[in-house]
């Protein structure tokens, strides 16, 4: 079973003056198994700091991050704002970059193309696609690694709102087929409430919040009665903690 | 309004065969007018040979076997010394555009390098090494050098530091890195990289040939300069330019090629 494992996590940043910023305070959090888990908070509460501290990526302070899958390290996905992708590669070789298991990798890489519906496109190159189906290609890519802990920093957040609605879907169907453990930054409550197990609220600081658990059926429209009723109330807690930060 | 409709509406094949007719008109307008020039020169100069006399000079030149020798020995040294100068132009330029360090390190040197005309690099060399096929070598390797590092170094620098980030995140190694990042981004610039090397690099060749060598193309120009005979002489400086100027179209072509994906 893999697992992120968080034990207080701090980041301090300096300045050429000698002044510090905290912008992760003592963060504990645990994510295991077939969880699905969503980090919100207002801006500067340090989300993506700790989804790229996460991804070793970026060096933190204090404390400490593992990622495991049984007794070994966890292999990671990562989806990102942008869709990062080789401008000189193919679709195809985009995602056969990445690929740290040769063997197979491209029946894999057609597979997680098919399930974003881009299977066709796998020999073009990525100026030849719209930025809806370029992130489509970014979130094939995590998937396509098999990896056992996958991490997302707000993957819709330069879309409009209607490819963002389809992605999340395409991403929920990926999600309920691979079960990963995921681990994803947003800044959308809707997005938070559609796709989360579980949500996790950073404040201001970077200290954690609370913790909402999301116990409701899948799949899941933004439409629905009980997703629309807890999007209300998270969106209300999320205001109070956003004035009280202001 | 109506000129661009009817200008989009043309088929992509019409439009390419217009674009090369234009460049060929224009390409064989130049050369006609360089000729032009040459035969006023011939015509009310005292001593430019004309065109008829330096293509048979070098027909004689080439009859005799001088010609090919000449250019065999002169390309076997060009070749060295530019494939040294790519290679290790190539690694420094990815230290210094990867390595803070590395570039605060070489910077000066290289711009230094940038700054010393083929002239005192063959001079130098002749000094150095004497008559021998060390001293063309070596200044084409130097001539053609800080321009390869200066290129490369300016193309790894401009990689997006977020793609690089990419590979780290999803742990690709270094050599996929080289391969599938450093490789394509730099592959546009190596080429402009190797096009200025080859000008300074078969300009360095010539001197150091003229004043270091006893064969090669540099040196046959010298042995009909010594002689005052000038229709061998700019028989062999047309061999120069044609030269260079065929390699500059063979890079054009493979230049396009290497960056065909920014126009897909």
């Amino acid at each position: 079973m893999a697992s992120i494992v968080i034990d207080g996590l701090t980041k301090t940043y300096h300045d050429n003056r000698g002044n510090q910023t905290r912008v992760l305070d003592g963060i504990d959090l645990t994510i295991s198994g077939e969880q699905f888990v969503s980090i919100v908070g207002p801006s500067g509460s340090g989300k993506s700091t700790l989804l790229n501290i996460v991804a070793g990526i970026e060096s933190h302070s204090g404390g400490s991050v593992a990622l495991t899958e049984g007794d070994r390290k966890a292999k990671v996905g990562y989806v990102f704002q942008d869709p990062r992708l080789l401008p000189w590669r193919t679709v195809m070789q985009n995602l056969g970059f990445v690929q740290r298991e040769r063997s197979g990798w491209e029946k894999r890489a057609l597979h997680y193309l098919d399930l974003v519906g881009l299977a066709h496109v796998a020999d073009r190159f990525p100026s030849q696609l719209s930025g809806g189906q370029q992130q489509r290609v970014g979130i094939a890519r995590a998937f396509a690694v098999e990896p056992d802990v996958l991490l997302m920093d707000e993957p819709f957040s330069h879309l409009d709102a209607m490819t963002s609605r389809n992605l999340r879907e395409h991403l929920e169907r990926i999600w309920l087929e691979s079960r990963r453990t995921v681990m994803f930054v947003t800044h959308d409550v809707t997005e938070a409430v559609q796709l989360s197990d579980r949500i996790v609220v950073l404040a201001p600081g970077g200290r954690i919040h609370e913790t909402i658990d999301v116990d409701l059926s899948r799949p899941r429209r933004a439409s629905d009665p009980d997703v629309a009723l807890l999007q209300a109330e998270v969106l209300a807690r999320f205001e109070t903690l956003e004035k009280a930060a202001a | 309004m109506t000129l661009i409709a009817s200008e989009s509406a043309q088929p992509l094949w019409r439009r390419h065969a217009k674009s090369q007719l234009s460049s060929a008109v224009a390409r064989t307008a130049s050369v006609l007018t360089m000729l032009a020039v040459w035969q006023l020169a011939v015509v009310f100069g005292h001593r430019v040979p004309s065109m008829a006399d330096t293509f048979a000079r070098l027909g004689s030149e080439g009859a005799g076997g001088q010609l090919w020798t000449n250019l065999a020995v002169s390309m076997n040294r060009f070749l060295l010394g530019l494939v040294a100068a790519l290679l290790v132009g190539a690694a420094l330029g990815v230290a210094m555009g990867l390595s803070r360090i590395a570039d605060y390190a070489l910077t000066d040197l290289t711009m230094a390098g940038l700054a010393i005309p083929a002239v005192i690099w063959a001079l130098l060399t002749t000094m150095w090494f004497g008559f021998g096929w060390l001293t063309p070598v070596t200044t084409v390797f130097l001539c053609g050098l800080p321009f390869v590092i200066v290129n490369i170094a300016k193309a790894v620098r401009a990689i997006p530091a977020e793609t690089m980030l990419m590979a780290r995140a999803f742990g690709v190694g270094r050599a996929e890195v080289l391969r599938n990042i450093i490789a394509p981004a730099v592959a546009g610039s190596t080429i402009a990289a190797v096009r200025f090397a080859i000008m300074s690099a078969w300009n360095g060749l010539l001197l150091a040939e003229w004043f270091g060598a006893t064969s090669g193309v540099g040196w046959r120009a010298r042995y009909w300069y010594d002689a005052n005979q000038l229709d061998g002489f700019l028989a062999w400086v047309l061999l120069f330019i044609a030269f260079l100027i065929i390699v500059n179209q063979a890079l054009g072509l493979l230049e396009n090629r290497a960056t065909r994906w920014r126009r897909s």
